[in-house]
């Protein structure tokens, strides 16, 4: 599940929950202490003139250079690659954690004389050992090794494939000396790229752009806009998460296909009609013309991105924009219902406007409020919540009211998560609630009138974080295994664990409202004890309680469904993040298009990138389809089902042609799991369910998806150097 | 031919193809127009086409910009494009996304706005299946009237299809009127002025019962049907007595929720009216007329018309050879067996199976048919006798025909029902049991009621006796039954009087055992 990443802090993503834990991990803190110190001295002295500065390097001693870096990094690769091939062979260790492999380690002498009797798994054992003293626990979590091994296995791979197609070229010891000299070069280049060549030759790629009428990927889009108000329905339950989603979507789909185009047929077509001579006699660099490219054509598509940007923003607004009428007389019937009760079911509604009104709401000026912060004081005029938002009323002087715009539709909620725990009906912890039957397993139930409980766990419940109290915001569903009071919801209440006694204490019992964002305060004070001293523990941690007090009948729940709303972010920020997010992936596709570009012709390369950017959307799917957990079975067996019209579900009839089809099938699903590993997973980047559904979208996660396409772009960038490199025109 | 020759040949031949093609263009083209007098020109082949399938959005100011685009955007993919989106629809009710739900069906319409079962399934989807998920009976019934408005979007597509009309009196009248939140949902209903205005004129009703608005839709949808688009998929004998029973349910709901005025009376005089109405239509079986083989058409009040004609000719025989039936049945009874007669001389509770086959099998052979009688009758009046029975035969199988028709739509219950909802002491005993049921806090007076309710039904029972044949009644009455029994528990009597005034209508139709 997406949430579980989205709790997991950036460095525990990257590095492995443990990862302050290691040794590795001070001693790079004191080293990086040690370089910026140096760094800064360095500047000072430079700065001053006491100390000249230049690279005396002679084009020997820089070739010198560039090999030990080169073939240090291969044999780091080569070492990595070893590591990870013991790791992953040996059977304990690629399927345990590292906890449960000091567990085992510590369970009786017996067993693990028998567990360490096979060496590779002892090795792997130690190993693991190891990593955990260098690392910390659980670093094999961490994306960055990951990452690391299949760089090291790619590179190596490609210098291999290198290899074996110059001994064909050029025969076995001129092949040597090209690779020896591609390798050196490179890390030679890395050194003496130059910011201002790889600007200049950026710049070309943006004349190029233009040249190329990039601008009709815009026009597109503003003639979209111009007629999507034809298909959006501003009068839909939540019109606000519709407009997003299409202003992001399309955006992506828009921006996407445009970029492939030229990003794909830009270099090939320079080399056909020869003009790249025009660069490459000048004293630049491969590396820098593909980085140059990738740069031109990325500002170009951010710069259309930030139009674009703009223009939706605009649309949405515009397209979400109206105003209710109250007039004196709806006014004076709300308060005359306030005081005496509804006539009406739904009480005095505003006018209609986009398909709903809002109920006319009026509070007396008298009575106590307990409902959460920031609620409308007493003695005003409110409007109910419809459709996801409401609206501030002014009185006018006439006795009518004046509404304002819609509120709290464009908002960027902090939600803080906890971890999901349940308790079943006699009160014993258990993983999960009882399933009632529903396709979609998302949520599980507890049930009312016994003991089951959903208990979530928060971590760093601090006073300054939360100095008033908490705002718990929860999205339940509702299960009726009986009709019972039609017009009674279902009630349930919110509990607090005591630190000291841990037990439960009831805070409030409430009215179950589904399918909308019920909020609920937690004051300082419960029953006269603090909340900070009372309920969070010494590590900041609180666990809040939920209950159906109604018989036989269920609440739905799953972890991100209750949470604690940490205050709200800017909306106009987390729309940037939407469109950061497509940035991403243009930037990938940019990347991508401009590196297969340089060895294959302009048409092959587009459809290469295009299968990329197809495959990627599917990476999710393809894994499932490598490891056997999609309906159907494999690619074969699948085809198998549509031709013969079989149903998804039932086995196919034992025979040969069964047989050979799950053969095929198993061969298949290695090569797809290695491409749903390697390919980028285009739908991660794409954030705009949390900007329309109106949840900031954390910035460990931008991180975490800035991090990911440049660790796939860093490859990508290598073999474009490569394969541009290894063509006669660019030497 | 000189050049110059040539060219003004081509240009003639040109001239000339172009105003063949912009003759055929108008023959095809042309418009539908009303002149000065008001008279109408059918216009071209295609605007008779229009005419003739009902492509009404092709009328101009009604055609369709956004369904057309998307058509087109979808560069010939449509089916490809449909295919995801019921897939999408699909997964966004399983996830419960009704955002998402409600726009894909938007898009689904868009592009299959001619394919009525796509908008009477995913309305169906939206006013049952996803209603239900609502916990709120609130959001509940907006999501019924949700379905309703997708359907109305439907008919404004296709404004000459029946069905969906229908399925608009179906949901108005029976998802409103039946489902576990009727009461919700009626009062929410006529309180709903934004629905109501949104209807056509002709489908508005003044009460807002959602009964009569429903068979308002019913009449529409026989209104279409009669001038000729014909209902697809639906019985007549089923499709005609969907009006006449909205009014049945509205005039029950009225009396169950405490109107026993002149509203009723009324409303339970026309249904009455409505259901003979409804017999004296003319219907189409799947019979053949036996005496001409064609298709065989009935009306659903003849049925006693046909037992009379055959009445008749009985008689008629039988006044042709007096004592004859008789002398046959005791020639028959003389030819049973033993153990047949001894089978037929025990009471039918004492029967052992197999006596009850062997008596079963002899009162068939005891049955004396109108060919065997007028056989037997011989000379002149053999022929006239023969004559009677055959049209006897007729009449009986006419007669059946009919009640077999009658059985599916109940109507013979219906029409007691109708009559004995009339009987001012019927009102009165519903008005009782009325009662009784909002006095839950004062038992003593509550069990009054109850009593003198079922003291009332007590004699509608008696002076209607066949209205216990048919099980709604009964289990409407045994409801009562357990709800009186409930108040009587609460006292501190937890078992029903001895000789409970209602006792044949429990052992009937009340649980066994109980």
């Amino acid at each position: 599940m997406i949430v579980e990443r989205y709790i997991a802090d950036f460095w525990g993503w990257l590095l492995g929950p443990g990862w302050h834990d290691g040794i590795l991990f001070p001693w790079l803190l004191y080293l990086l202490g040690v370089l910026v110190l140096a760094g800064l001295a360095l500047v000072v002295l430079v700065g001053s003139g006491w100390v000249r500065w230049s690279l005396p390097l002679t084009p020997r001693q820089s070739r010198s250079l560039g090999r030990i870096v080169g073939y240090g990094t291969l044999g780091v690769a080569l070492l990595v690659i070893l590591l990870m091939g013991i790791f992953l062979l040996s059977p304990s260790a690629s399927s345990s954690s590292a906890k449960e492999a000091t567990e085992s380690s510590a369970s009786s002498p017996k067993d693990s004389a028998q567990a360490d009797s096979a060496e590779g798994v002892s090795f792997s054992k130690a190993l693991l050992r190891a990593g955990d003293f260098l690392f910390g626990p659980g670093w094999q979590e961490g994306t960055f090794y990951q990452w690391l091994g299949m760089v090291s296995v790619v590179t190596w791979g490609v210098v291999l494939v290198g290899l074996l197609a110059a001994v064909i070229r050029h025969g076995p010891l001129p092949a040597l000396k090209v690779v020896d000299r591609t390798i050196t070069e490179l890390a030679e280049d890395v050194f003496r790229l130059s910011p201002r060549r790889v600007w200049a030759l950026a710049r070309l790629a943006i004349q190029e752009a233009v040249r190329r009428r990039i601008v009709i990927g815009f026009v597109l889009f503003l003639l979209l806009m111009l007629f999507a108000g034809w298909y959006l329905d501003p009068g839909s339950v939540n019109p606000t998460r519709l407009y997003l989603h299409f202003v992001l979507t399309t955006t992506g789909y828009l921006m996407l296909p445009l970029m492939l185009f030229l990003s794909t047929f830009s270099l090939p077509t320079d080399i056909r009609t020869k003009t790249i001579h025009t660069v490459v006699t000048k004293p630049v660099r491969a590396g820098e013309i593909v980085l140059g490219r990738v740069l031109g054509f990325f500002l170009v598509a951010a710069g259309l991105l930030a139009v674009m940007g703009v223009i939706s923003y605009v649309f949405v607004i515009r397209g979400l924009s109206h105003r209710h009428e109250i007039t004196a007389e709806m006014a004076a019937e709300a308060v005359k219902q306030a005081q005496t009760g509804p006539t009406k079911e739904f009480g005095v509604m505003t006018t209609m406007v986009h398909n709903h009104r809002h109920a006319i709401l009026w509070k007396p000026a008298d009575s106590a409020s307990s409902t959460p912060q920031g609620q409308t004081p007493p003695g005003t005029f409110w409007l109910a919540m419809e459709q996801g938002h409401t609206h501030r009323v002014f009185p006018r002087e006439d006795g009518s009211l004046e509404v304002g715009p819609p509120e709290g539709n464009l908002i960027a909620r902090v939600p803080q998560y906890g971890k999901l725990q349940f308790l079943d009906r006699q009160g014993r912890p258990t993983d999960k609630g009882i399933n009632v039957g529903e396709e979609w397993e998302y949520r599980s139930y507890i049930e009312g009138d016994t003991n089951a409980a959903a208990i979530w766990t928060f971590e760093d419940i601090r006073p300054e974080r939360f100095p008033e109290g908490v705002l718990v915001e929860m999205t339940l569903g509702v299960f009726r295994s009986w009709k019972g009071e039609i017009e009674q919801p279902i009630r349930g209440s919110l509990l607090l664990r005591d630190r000291t006694t841990r037990s439960f204490v009831e805070v409030f019992t409430f009215s179950a409202k589904e399918f909308q964002i019920d909020s609920h305060w937690i004051p300082r004070q419960i029953k006269g004890k603090d909340l900070f001293e009372h309920f969070v523990d010494d590590r900041g941690r609180l666990e809040i309680g939920l209950k159906c007090l109604d018989r036989a009948q269920f609440f739905g729940v799953s972890q991100a469904d209750l949470y604690l709303r940490a205050g709200d972010a800017s909306f106009v920020g987390n729309f940037f993040k939407g469109y950061l997010g497509i940035g991403l992936q243009v930037l990938l596709v940019v990347g991508l298009g401009v590196a297969l570009s340089t060895f294959l012709s302009g048409p092959v390369a587009m459809v290469a990138t295009g299968g990329v950017l197809v495959l990627g959307f599917f990476g999710d799917f393809m894994y499932r389809l490598a490891v056997g957990k999609t309906y159907g079975g494999g690619p074969v067996e699948s085809l198998i089902r549509l031709v013969t019209q079989e149903n998804v579900i039932s086995e196919l009839e034992p025979s040969p042609r069964t047989t050979a089809a799950k053969m095929l099938d198993q061969l298949a699903s290695g090569p797809l799991w290695v491409m749903s590993k390697m390919l980028p997973r285009f739908g991660d980047f794409d954030c705009s369910s949390f900007v329309a559904d109106g949840f900031d979208f954390p910035a460990a996660m931008v991180l975490a998806n800035t991090a990911n396409a440049l660790a796939f772009l860093l490859p990508v960038f290598v073999l474009g150097y490569g394969f541009l490199k290894s063509q006669e025109l660019a030497q | 031919m000189t050049h110059r020759e040539r060219a003004l040949y081509w240009k003639i031949g040109y001239g000339v193809g172009i105003c063949i093609c912009i003759l055929l263009l108008y023959g095809l083209g042309a418009p539908s127009t009303r002149d000065a007098s008001g008279q109408i020109s059918p216009g071209g082949a295609l605007a008779r086409f229009r005419a003739d399938y009902g492509l009404t959005e092709a009328n101009l100011g009604e055609i369709d910009a956004a369904g057309e685009t998307i058509k087109l955007a979808t560069l010939g993919l449509r089916g490809v494009a449909v295919l995801l989106l019921w897939e999408r629809a699909n997964e966004c009710k399983m996830k419960k996304d009704w955002t998402g739900l409600s726009a894909t069906l938007q898009q689904l319409a868009k592009l299959q706005p001619r394919f009525i079962s796509v908008w009477q399934f995913q309305a169906w989807n939206v006013a049952y299946n996803c209603s239900v998920e609502f916990d709120d009976y609130r959001d509940r019934y907006r999501w019924v009237i949700k379905g309703i408005h997708y359907l109305r979007e439907g008919i404004n597509y296709n404004q000459y299809e029946p069905r969906l009309l229908w399925d608009e009196g179906w949901f108005t009248g029976h998802k409103i009127g039946r489902a576990d939140e009727k009461t919700q949902f009626r009062r929410l209903f006529r309180q709903d002025d934004d629905f109501h205005d949104s209807l056509p004129v002709d489908l508005r009703d003044p009460t807002r019962d959602n009964w009569l608005c429903g068979k308002r839709c019913f009449l529409a949808a026989e209104r279409l049907d009669a001038a000729g688009h014909k209902m697809k998929g639906k019985s007549p004998l089923l499709f005609h007595s969907d009006a006449p029973k909205c009014q049945i349910n509205y005039a029950d709901a009225i009396v169950s929720e405490g109107s026993f005025g002149e509203v009723a009376l009324e409303a339970w005089r026309r249904a009455d009216a409505e259901w003979k109405e409804y017999g004296n239509l003319k219907i189409e079986t799947t019979f053949r007329d036996p005496r001409t083989g064609e298709t065989l058409f009935i009306h659903l009040n003849d049925k006693e018309h046909y037992l009379e004609e055959a009445q008749n000719h009985i008689k008629a025989i039988e006044a042709l050879a007096p004592g004859l039936r008789q002398q046959l049945e005791e020639e028959k009874r003389a030819a049973l067996t033993k153990r047949e007669r001894a089978a037929l001389e025990t009471p039918p509770a004492q029967r052992t199976p197999q006596e009850y086959e062997l008596a079963k099998a002899a009162q068939r052979k005891l049955a004396v048919t109108h060919q065997e009688l007028a056989q037997r009758i011989t000379g002149p009046k053999g022929a006239v006798a023969r004559d009677h029975a055959s049209k006897a035969a007729l009449a009986e199988q006419m007669a059946d025909y009919i009640d077999r028709y009658r059985q599916i739509v109940n109507f013979e219950y219906w029409r007691l029902r109708c009559q004995v909802e009339q009987d001012p002491l019927t009102l009165q005993a519903h008005q009782y049991i009325y009662q009784a049921d909002q006095q839950e806090l004062d038992l003593p007076q509550a069990r009054e009621n109850y009593e003198k309710g079922m003291a009332a039904w007590r004699k509608v029972l008696d002076a209607h006796p066949k209205l216990l044949d048919d099980r709604t009644t009964g289990e409407e009455l045994v409801e009562m039954i357990e709800r009186y029994r409930k108040v009587l528990g609460r006292i501190g009597e937890p078992r029903l009087p001895p000789n409970f005034i209602l006792q044949d209508v429990l052992d009937r139709y009340g649980k066994k055992g109980a």
